[in-house]
């Protein structure tokens, strides 16, 4: 007979224990020192929430069964309460909330933990409490009339009274003919309590009066006949077996114990990845024009730490895309760690160091890098321009926009697609059903919109193509054995390397551009459109740049010959020669100082003295030269060579036209998501643990019993001697240790090895091998086998 | 990955590669739902928008007809927010209907009824619309019926206009085929347009918009109102009708500033409908003067507002839109789709270029170069007078002698924007100016004398621009113009394009100055040029000089 939490946890073998871990992978943080305080843990409020937020329908109703009687309950009762579902199905759920530990005890007695009951509320499932706990505290005259309305004869003895009117309440014909033969009106108000919480509104009674409400109302009729019971504070509470037979003996208007299917139609596998990799593809590309667009100007962040409207604005007219799609794009590249702040007083977004990395590497490396960046991170773009509680607007980017529910309705939905055939493309209220029912409670009151938002991202990100979901987008599903990039690079379109130049000065690339000529071509035309082809245009300001990054004419001329399948048009080589022929009239340098000069052949002189060769002087007009020193430094210069120089002024500075290519560190979520898989191996070193931990409890025997090993005093010799041999025999010993700050405390170890005044050994509780000094060991005794 | 011609974009373009061997079909097929936005030589370029995609619902395509169409010529993945999009809009066309009630009278019908409740809520239809007759059904006031077309579109639930037509006063109109034939496509664009009902058949210049127009008067047989340009344009119009058509002279009325006459097939002008005295469209009753059967458009993209207005009022009869391009500069293409009607004939100019109908042509753009006090005068002058500097340079002068030496004989017309220019251009050259001031008979004489080639070089002002016929002007040299705008440039080559006796290819110059405003204009029009396909070259002013 299973009696409490911690009796039915020490009844677990080694698997289950590690299922729980599993379940509630907040157990195992920090870890607890044995099963007591397992149990304890698994008890506290925010636990028991957090565990409830992972459990479907199925559990959810089974709970509602089990509280609502506020106590143990056989299968049978809890079957009868939810429409008998099959008993499959209900004792698959029991097994969940026994497995995460939410519910303990054997088939006939079945309790939850106390903590579920104040989580649940007064009244669990919209019923109220029993009869029993209800009408005994009333007075015997208020009894021995409701007794007599039920249609017995009263007793005039309160506890005889309650009784009988208990016993018809808990019968299901008798309540019937009871609820029946009221009156439409109060029959009609107590069926109004039926779907909602069981309380109405009653006159507190005055003293010495049994109702305070009038009894010509129809709640007084309801009360009189115990249908209703006043519980202070002007309510009155209806009784739980009155509330089931108002819902016709089950809790539950609609049973939740058949899962929901997909509705669902069917698309070739083949069209589904290829719409998804040109999908894919895209968004790669727009998270790396995004990146490189910040990498020269990056956007101011927010005091808060978002990003403004603005700077989302522009993004979104960047890429070309909706905001909400400009969000997902700022937010899962920030997700991935390739985004952060920079260090200034003023912080400006920026690509992070991890940037150069990802995109070295190819389109379907990073892809799978963002993709599975989107899945486990917590940021949550859809809450981008939402008002949050304080009616703020949140930021993308910024902290709000962060819930730890994202990553597991993100899974959830992968792995309900995942499960479906290859090819199936579920309508959007079956697949929003089916991941509901899966784990209703999740993320709060954004539930609804955490899955909306997930499977509005799907196509965006190419993980359903033409609503189906790809192959390479199971593959990142948890247990898949394929690898997603080999899956997704077979899809992806085969790189060109040339592009068509046209006669209106647009450049066409049909198809996916090798870097080296992306860049080539990017370097003098200016993006139009992308897609599968991207569309570049030439302008007047677009060759310029490519002037002004150094080119020259006849470069700009063989590049485009180079890149170009079809002739380069005359138009557009005659534009390239009238901006080199305009390119470089009016010129602009930089110089530190400038000298003047009274006459020519003084700068004859200068530029000729080999002593001041360091300051590169270089004549601009007969009589003017300019240098790279600062004014200072030229007038030192030419005094010490015996030119009479004079300062004149000091103004000028160099002007630096490279656009610092910055980087940030990158960011590290310090939020932890809630359910990432624990390891095989540290859940079995998790149990083991807590194994040694329970040991060490069972062996430190309370003060008084006979089996406590006496922990005497020894001489350090014989102490040495004892440890010795129970390191050779590999045997647990017990052992009393003072520490450094004078504590006494007892530790169940394996004593490994004794040397130089010291024993090595693994201590159980603390899982570690740790060393004790010999002299500080009170005493030692083996543990009872 | 199939190796299709059509590459979909995420700008909602498609990039259709030309040299690809099933281009020709892929064209045909995305013709309907897409509209034609550049032509040049490898990639042409259309866009799918609402309008086209409801133009295609219009012409009796469904989504998954358009939808199957990209799937199957598209190289790469067609991003999948575009299909579900087209589905979407697609889905919106008809779901309301405009319908002739046996009882009630003109009603709007819908298929989905929350669509009919979304719109009856918002507060610009609760005033057109009467009683409501059934749960879809609610009544229409009449006259409301082109409004309502309006507000419907655009609030994103284009109405079908089923409710019929009056069949106009009858007046017996035949072809008379002798010695010409209606050409394969301009029998095809009648018969869609009549089969359609109401709307427009956008044809390139020099196609013969006016044939379609005269075999849909012969279809609809019935009395006609006829809406062109300017006075040029409506004898033509007159002088067309009589010699392709039946008509006699006096079935034929003018409507216009000089004459007012109103008979069985009348002509007027925009200018004279939108002529207003002491605020009142004095001119708008000739809409209602006759009983008419049909009414036709010429150059709808010009349609000009007060036109928009009252074509709302006359939705019951039909309508025929004839215009070179759907593209409107005032963004009213919306209008033109829901007063007039949806696209019901398209051929793109390069392909009826190619079976023989306009003659292709040739841009030449000469830039000269600015003498270096002219230089410093342009750069000082205000912003407002640079362009008419730059434009009218002596410097083109030379050029103008020079290439008008070249091609004299031929037929060439020297057009600008400046009349003084155009005068010193007529003096220096010895040959007739025609502008704003010529009279009507005189222009006609000219024309005609051109035509007939006693006249080989005609100056002309931007009169010229609309609607003229000039079957001889095998080289146009344009010395300034207003401003670069799209529609000019179409209608200045249209001038060209017309077929040549010879066979030969026309020449259209444009003579710009280098590094002002004129340039930059100039870019414009090579970008608008090289859009339709039309090949284009560069060359410097002294080279033409030095006779390359």
């Amino acid at each position: 007979m299973v009696t409490s939490l911690v009796d039915e946890l020490r009844g677990r073998d080694d698997a289950s224990l590690g299922a729980l871990f599993r379940t509630r992978p907040d157990l195992a943080a920090p870890m607890p020192a044995n099963l007591v305080d397992l149990a304890s843990r698994a008890a506290t409020r925010g636990s028991v929430l957090r565990a409830l937020d992972g459990l479907d329908r199925a559990a959810l109703q089974t709970l509602d069964g089990l509280l609502v009687l506020r106590r143990a309950a056989s299968v049978a009762e809890l079957s009868a309460l939810l429409g008998r579902p099959p008993e499959v199905a209900l004792a698959d759920a029991l097994d969940r909330l026994r497995l995460a530990a939410l519910a303990w005890g054997d088939d006939d007695a079945i309790t939850c933990v106390q903590t579920m009951r104040d989580v649940a509320g007064q009244y669990p499932a919209g019923l109220g409490p029993p009869a029993a706990a209800l009408l005994t505290p009333l007075p015997a005259s208020v009894l021995a009339e409701i007794v007599e309305l039920l249609g017995g004869v009263p007793a005039g003895d309160a506890a005889t009274d309650a009784a009988a009117a208990i016993a018809v309440l808990s019968e299901p014909t008798g309540l019937s003919d009871v609820i029946n033969r009221l009156d439409d009106e109060a029959r009609e108000l107590l069926e109004s309590t039926t779907w909602a919480a069981p309380v109405l509104p009653v006159r507190d009674p005055g003293p010495g009066r049994a109702y305070g409400s009038p009894p010509d109302q129809p709640v007084a009729r309801l009360l009189r006949r115990g249908l209703l019971v006043p519980v202070g504070g002007g309510v009155g509470v209806v009784p739980f077996e009155v509330g089931l037979r108002l819902r016709g003996g089950a809790i539950h208007r609609d049973s939740a114990f058949e899962p929901p299917e997909l509705d669902r139609s069917v698309q070739l596998a083949g069209l589904v990845d290829r719409i998804g990799a040109g999908a894919a593809a895209t968004f790669v590309d727009q998270v790396d024009r995004m990146l490189a667009s910040w990498a020269t100007a990056g956007p101011q962040a927010l005091r808060t730490g978002g990003l403004s409207v603005r700077a989302l604005a522009q993004v979104a007219i960047l890429l070309g895309v909706e905001q909400q799609d400009a969000a997902l794009v700022v937010e899962t590249a920030f997700g991935a760690g390739l985004i952060g702040t920079s260090d200034s007083a003023y912080p400006v977004w920026l690509p992070s160091v991890e940037y150069d990395r990802w995109r070295a590497r190819p389109v379907a490396d990073r892809w799978v890098f963002l993709a599975r960046a989107w899945l486990a991170t917590t940021r949550v773009p859809g809450l981008t321009g939402t008002r949050d509680d304080r009616d703020k607007r949140i930021a993308p980017l910024g902290p709000e926009a962060d819930r730890a529910a994202a990553p597991v309705i993100r899974a959830d939905v992968l792995e309900v697609l995942a499960a479906a055939p290859e090819g199936a493309v579920p309508t959007r209220d079956s697949l929003h059903r089916v991941v509901d029912w899966r784990a209703p409670r999740r993320g709060g009151h954004l539930h609804d919109d955490l899955i909306a938002w997930t499977v509005r991202e799907l196509p965006v990100l190419g993980l359903t193509g033409m609503g189906a979901l790809t192959r390479f987008a199971a593959a990142l599903v948890h247990g898949s054995r394929l690898d997603p990039v080999g899956v997704l690079a077979a899809g992806l379109p085969e790189p060109v390397d040339h592009v068509l130049i046209q006669a209106d000065l647009t450049a066409v690339a049909p198809g996916p551009l090798i870097a080296p000529i992306a860049a080539a071509i990017g370097s003098v035309a200016q993006v139009e459109s992308t897609g599968g082809a991207t569309v570049f245009r030439f302008t007047e300001a677009s060759i310029q740049r490519a002037f002004d990054a150094g080119h020259g004419a006849d470069e700009v001329h063989r590049l485009l010959e180079r890149v170009s399948r079809t002739p380069v048009p005359q138009p557009l080589r005659y534009l390239v020669d009238e901006i080199a022929r305009r390119h470089g009239r009016v010129r602009v340098s930089a110089v530190a100082s400038v000298i003047r000069l009274d006459d020519p052949a003084t700068g004859d002189v200068l530029l000729g003295d080999a002593r001041l060769g360091m300051l590169s002087l270089r004549r601009l007009a007969p009589t003017i030269l300019g240098s790279k020193r600062s004014p200072q430094s030229v007038v030192d210069a030419m005094r010490d060579a015996g030119h009479s120089a004079v300062a004149e002024g000091v103004e000028g500075e160099l002007l630096v036209r490279e656009p610092a290519n910055q980087r940030a560190p990158a960011y590290r979520s310090t939020r932890r998501p809630t359910g990432p898989p624990l390891a095989e191996a540290a859940l079995q070193a998790l149990v083991r643990s807590l194994r040694a931990g329970e040991r060490a409890r069972a062996n430190r025997p309370g003060v008084g019993d006979p089996n406590r090993p006496r922990l005497r005093p020894r001489m350090p010799v014989e102490t040495v001697a004892v440890l010795t041999d129970t390191a050779a025999n590999a045997q647990t010993v017990w052992i009393g240790y003072v520490d450094n700050n004078g504590g006494a405390s007892e530790r169940l170890v394996d004593p490994l090895r004794v040397q130089g005044g010291w024993l090595t050994a693994y201590d159980h509780v603390r899982d570690a091998v740790r060393t004790f000094a010999v002299h500080r060991i009170t005493g030692v005794a083996p543990i009872a086998e | 990955m199939t190796d299709g011609p059509l590459i979909v974009q995420s700008d909602r373009t498609l990039l259709l590669e030309v040299d690809h061997p099933d281009s020709a079909a892929c064209r045909r097929a995305i013709a309907p739902f897409a509209e034609l936005e550049r032509a040049p030589e490898h990639v042409h370029t259309y866009r799918v928008t609402p309008l086209a995609l409801w133009n295609a619902r219009a012409a009796g395509h469904d989504a998954e007809q358009v939808v199957d169409t990209l799937l199957l010529y598209s190289r790469y993945a067609v991003p999948h927010a575009l299909l579900v999009d087209v589905a979407e809009t697609m889905a919106r066309y008809g779901r309301l209907r405009l319908e002739k009630h046996p009882t009630h009278g003109l009603v709007l019908v819908t298929t989905d009824r929350p669509v009919l409740e979304e719109v009856l809520r918002t507060r610009r239809v609760l005033p057109m619309v009467g009683a409501r007759v059934d749960p879809d059904t609610v009544v229409v006031h009449p006259s409301e019926r082109g409004h309502l077309k309006q507000i419907l579109l655009k609030l994103g639930w284009p109405a079908e206009d089923m409710a019929g037509y009056v069949n106009g006063e009858a007046h017996p109109i035949a072809l008379v085929q002798d010695g010409w034939e209606l050409r394969p496509y301009q029998q095809e664009a009648a018969d869609n347009f009549f089969d359609g009902g109401s709307g427009v058949v956008v044809l390139p210049c020099g196609a013969g918009k006016t044939i379609v127009g005269a075999a849909a008067m012969a279809r609809a047989g019935a009395t006609t109102l006829i809406l062109v340009t300017n006075t040029v344009a409506a004898r033509q119009w007159k002088d067309e009708l009589i010699k392709r058509t039946s008509l006699a002279e006096d079935e034929i009325g003018e409507y216009s500033g000089q004459r007012k006459e109103i008979r069985p097939v009348t002509i007027a002008t925009y200018q004279v409908m939108t002529t207003r005295r002491k605020g009142v469209y004095s001119h708008l009753e000739l809409f209602d003067a006759r009983d008419w059967g049909l009414i036709i458009y010429d150059e709808v993209h010009l349609l000009p507002a007060p036109i928009f207005r009252f074509t709302a009022d006359i939705q019951a009869r039909r309508r025929l839109g004839l215009t070179a391009t759907l593209v409107r500069e005032d963004g009213r293409e919306g209008d033109v789709f829901s007063l007039i009607g949806p696209k019901r004939y398209d051929a793109p100019w390069r392909e009826i270029e190619a079976q023989g109908y306009i003659a292709p042509a040739d841009c030449v753009e000469v830039r000269v170069t600015l003498t270096e006090s002219e230089r410093l005068a342009y750069a000082l002058a205000e912003p407002e007078v640079r362009y008419r500097l730059a434009a009218s340079t002596p410097a083109k002068m030379r050029v103008v002698d020079e290439l008008v030496r070249r091609h004299r004989g031929t037929g060439v017309l020297v057009i600008g924007q400046y009349i003084d220019q155009l005068d010193e251009l007529g003096a220096r050259l010895d040959v007739p100016v025609i502008k704003g001031d010529t009279r009507v008979s005189e222009r006609q004489r000219l024309y005609e004398a051109f035509r007939a080639g006693e006249v080989d070089v005609l100056v002309v002002s931007k009169v010229a621009n609309f609607s003229i016929d000039l079957p001889e002007a095998s080289v146009a040299i344009q010395v300034s113009g207003s401003f670069g705008s799209r529609q000019e440039e179409a209608q200045r080559l249209g001038r060209v394009l017309r077929p040549k006796a010879d066979g030969h290819g026309a020449r259209f110059y444009t003579v710009v100055a280098r590094d002002t405003v004129d340039a930059e204009f100039a870019a414009h029009r090579q970008r608008f040029l090289a859009e339709q396909g039309y090949a284009y070259t560069i060359v410097d002013a002294a080279d033409v000089l030095a006779g390359e």
